[in-house]
């Protein structure tokens, strides 16, 4: 059989599945993708047995088959030097012959028959649809706060929450939180709440497009998204997620607003003396003035930023990654900083906005 | 060395520093003999004296009752450790107006390295300093290195200011009695008055072989260079207590499990307690055990969270002794905790109702620690140590 397209194509389909190649398995088909030529069609499918992620592509070819592509052809087609690639493929013997330009691969496939697949015709209707380039964004808000850490698996994850005309993210690693609420009078959820892993969700938001709609299918234990040609399904944690709205705060005892961009760079420079597992610096807040300051074993700086303050002076110890974290996602002009004395959370939210919040709990220092 | 040599070394001493706090603090106390120290009834001891007190013959770490009889007018005071750790951090920030090099000794003492021949200045204008803004008495010595500007601070006190240059030694050391070199204390120096060495001149002409006799070899060549003005020690900066560690090594080997794990409880509460006065937790927590035949074995366990609790520093030695600890009798046991952290990232969990309770018992057993000097409270596991023989609770 002889697939003939363009190597850009060729590698879209590629670089796409690879995110869901295993690193290291020890059930040998899934190292391998997955291709498969049916009527006008190509599909690729890669899977780690917790996300599996397909692309298809139109593709006019000459029979129908299935066969296991050796993972090394992902660098390969990315190597290759000309615009078009020709791929002679036996089913018989599993042999391919890649043809670019003056380069010519001769690879050694598998037989498919033990590959798992998950994928089924049937999938569930979607319950939301959103713009690609606007769930992207509220991913970047909210992705970044799961624990990486996986000694507590619920959070691990994504909690997304669905009510009537409202969807909650919530994502925490029990150091800070991010609450993201979208609302709109034409949604009417079922009540409904999926923890999605957030590695997963990293992987997605790599592999998502800027433009065309994203729709989100959960059915029991698997979450599936659709977009372009790709469909990515990740299955989703079965742990309880603790009740962790309960710790935000109603009140503030001060409340600042400063410029984000400057504040972001004071961070950045204060981060460079910040050390150990806590990369703790200092913010003080009196007369309108915030001092952003950092004193450890390699030296200590200081400097001040303008802000508005309302309530009281406060002084606070907060490690300087999880600031970076939200100052580098934000693209608005300003923030708002909620402070609850020096052991207490820090509240970050946009002005104007109530459906974001971060929330950051302090260093306590002995 | 050529860096260290191109500098000068101050030693700055506040002068009775616990007992000038009070008397700046409390201006009726001033001119009166204050001691600070624990309570006589339950055997507290003289932590420091004004000066005004020193006349009566009142010196620290006397036992309080015993100052008490000597002067029993004096102004008695428990003591504010937080205040003065306040006011010696306002020291301390002060002198680093002056030098970034600076080793902290004590609560009330610290050497300080100034470029060559800036010393006498900038020790003068840290005393001004120091008695213009914080109202307190300092002492400085200026000298080239740490052992002459000790020595030279000592010969300034109190409220002074001196120097003790090399080339001034003869003049200036060597007519003093012994006992102006540290490390030579009153056993030492009596066992050198006894074979005529009575001045640290008598010493610096004594050939070696004549000290050895007295003070062993290694003291011996210490004492022959301090006599000669000679100390190579670096000036070492702040530096953080990168461990604690705790060991036993038992008069009679220990047989039984459950009295090693006492003594391993010991070690913890030990441990927690040391940990929390310096305001530390500990991020690995290790065990030492030898055995019979001197095999020794080290363990550590590295924690997801730094603690500071009896509790868990007992619960993962007990856990590497179940797991390596194999069959005893064990000649030694050794308790550590490492990788220390000043600071703690709250979580949005409240700590479990237990670990709570627990924090409260070790803040009130750690007051009545401090209070009393000894533990008056202990968890009754450690009851089952007496195999272990030495340091029983209660001693």
């Amino acid at each position: 059989m002889l697939i003939s397209l363009p190597k850009d194509q060729l590698s879209f389909c590629l670089d796409t599945v690879e995110k869901a190649l295993p690193t290291h398995s020890s059930v040998q088909p899934i190292e391998n993708i997955l291709l498969e030529c049916h009527g006008q069609w190509l599909t690729f499918t890669a899977t780690n047995l917790e996300q599996d992620i397909c692309v298809k592509i139109p593709n006019i070819h000459d029979s129908s088959g299935r066969i296991l592509l050796p993972p090394k052809i992902v660098d390969i087609v990315r190597y290759l030097p000309a615009a078009d690639v020709n791929i002679e493929i036996s089913f018989d013997n599993y042999r391919i012959d890649i043809k670019s330009g003056q380069s010519n691969y001769v690879l050694y496939g598998a037989d498919p028959t033990d590959f798992p697949l998950t994928r089924s015709e049937d999938d569930p209707e979607s319950i939301l649809s959103l713009e690609q380039a606007d769930f992207k964004k509220i991913l970047k808000k909210v992705v970044f706060a799961a624990s990486t850490d996986e000694s507590r698996p619920a959070f691990n994850g994504v909690l997304l929450y669905f009510k009537d005309s409202q969807i909650s993210l919530t994502a925490s690693d029990t150091y800070r939180l991010v609450v993201q609420d979208l609302i709109n009078e034409n949604w009417a959820f079922e009540e409904q709440r999926w923890l999605i892993p957030a590695k997963a969700l990293r992987e997605l938001l790599k592999i998502m497009g800027e433009e065309g709609e994203i729709t989100i299918s959960p059915k029991s234990k698997r979450v599936v998204f659709k977009f372009n040609q790709v469909y990515f399904a990740t299955r989703v944690l079965e742990e309880k997620y603790p009740d962790v709205r309960g710790v935000i705060p109603t009140a503030f005892k001060t409340r600042i607003l400063t410029e984000r961009k400057l504040f972001e760079e004071s961070v950045a420079r204060a981060g460079l003396l910040a050390e150990g597992i806590n990369q703790a610096i200092h913010f003080s807040i009196h007369d309108h003035r915030f001092e952003v300051k950092v004193s450890s074993q390699i030296g200590k700086m200081e400097e001040s930023l303008q802000c508005t303050q309302e309530g009281e002076d406060v002084e606070v110890f907060v490690n300087a990654k999880f600031v970076m974290d939200i100052l580098k996602v934000l693209e608005q002009k300003e923030i708002l900083i909620d402070f609850h004395s020096k052991n207490g959370p820090l509240v970050f939210k946009i002005p104007g906005d109530d459906s974001y919040i971060y929330l950051v709990l302090p260093i306590k220092m002995e | 060395m050529a860096e260290a040599q191109a500098r000068d070394i101050i030693l700055c001493d506040l002068d009775a520093f616990f007992a000038s706090v009070e008397q700046r603090d409390h201006p009726e106390y001033r001119g009166r003999p204050v001691i600070v120290g624990g309570s006589a009834s339950s055997r507290g001891v003289v932590s420091t004296c004004s000066y005004e007190a020193r006349r009566f013959g009142v010196h620290s770490a006397m036992p309080m009752a015993r100052a008490v009889k000597l002067c029993p007018g004096a102004i008695f005071l428990p003591g504010n450790m937080k205040l003065y750790r306040a006011v010696s951090e306002q020291v301390m920030a002060l002198y680093e107006r002056f030098t970034p090099d600076i080793e902290a000794v004590s609560i009330d003492e610290a050497y300080l390295a100034v470029p060559r021949g800036e010393g006498l200045k900038t020790a003068a204008k840290i005393r001004r300093a120091v008695r213009d803004e914080l109202e307190l008495p300092l002492t400085a010595g200026v000298s080239t290195n740490k052992l002459l500007a000790k020595i030279a601070c000592g010969m300034a006190k109190p409220d002074g200011l001196d120097s003790l240059w090399p080339e001034e030694v003869p003049q200036k050391l060597w007519p003093l009695p012994l006992k102006v070199l540290p490390g030579i204390g009153p056993v030492s120096a009596e066992k050198l008055h006894r074979v005529g060495i009575k001045t640290v001149g008598d010493l610096a002409a004594t050939p070696e072989s004549v000290l050895v006799q007295q003070l062993g070899q290694a003291a011996a060549a210490e004492c022959r260079q301090h006599a000669r003005g000679i100390d190579s020690r670096p000036l070492e900066p702040v530096r953080q207590a990168k461990s604690f560690s705790e060991e036993q090594t038992f008069a009679t080997d220990v047989a039984g499990p459950e009295a090693l794990k006492a003594v391993l409880m010991e070690q913890a509460e030990e441990l927690g307690y040391r940990l929390r006065a310096a305001g530390m937790r500990a991020r690995t927590v290790g065990l030492k055990l030898r055995f019979a035949d001197y095999t020794t074995i080290t363990r550590d366990v590295t924690l997801a969270e730094a603690t500071d609790r009896d509790s868990e520093i007992y619960r993962v030695t007990v856990q590497l002794f179940e797991r390596c600890g194999g069959e005893g009798p064990w000649r030694l046991a050794g308790s550590r905790v490492s990788n220390l952290e000043t600071s703690r990232q709250l979580t949005i969990f409240a700590p479990p109702p237990g670990a709570v309770k627990e924090d409260k018992l070790g803040e009130v057993r750690d007051r009545l620690r401090n209070k009393y000097g000894t533990e008056v409270l202990f968890r009754a596991r450690r009851l089952a140590g007496s195999e272990a023989g030495h340091r029983k609770p209660g001693r």
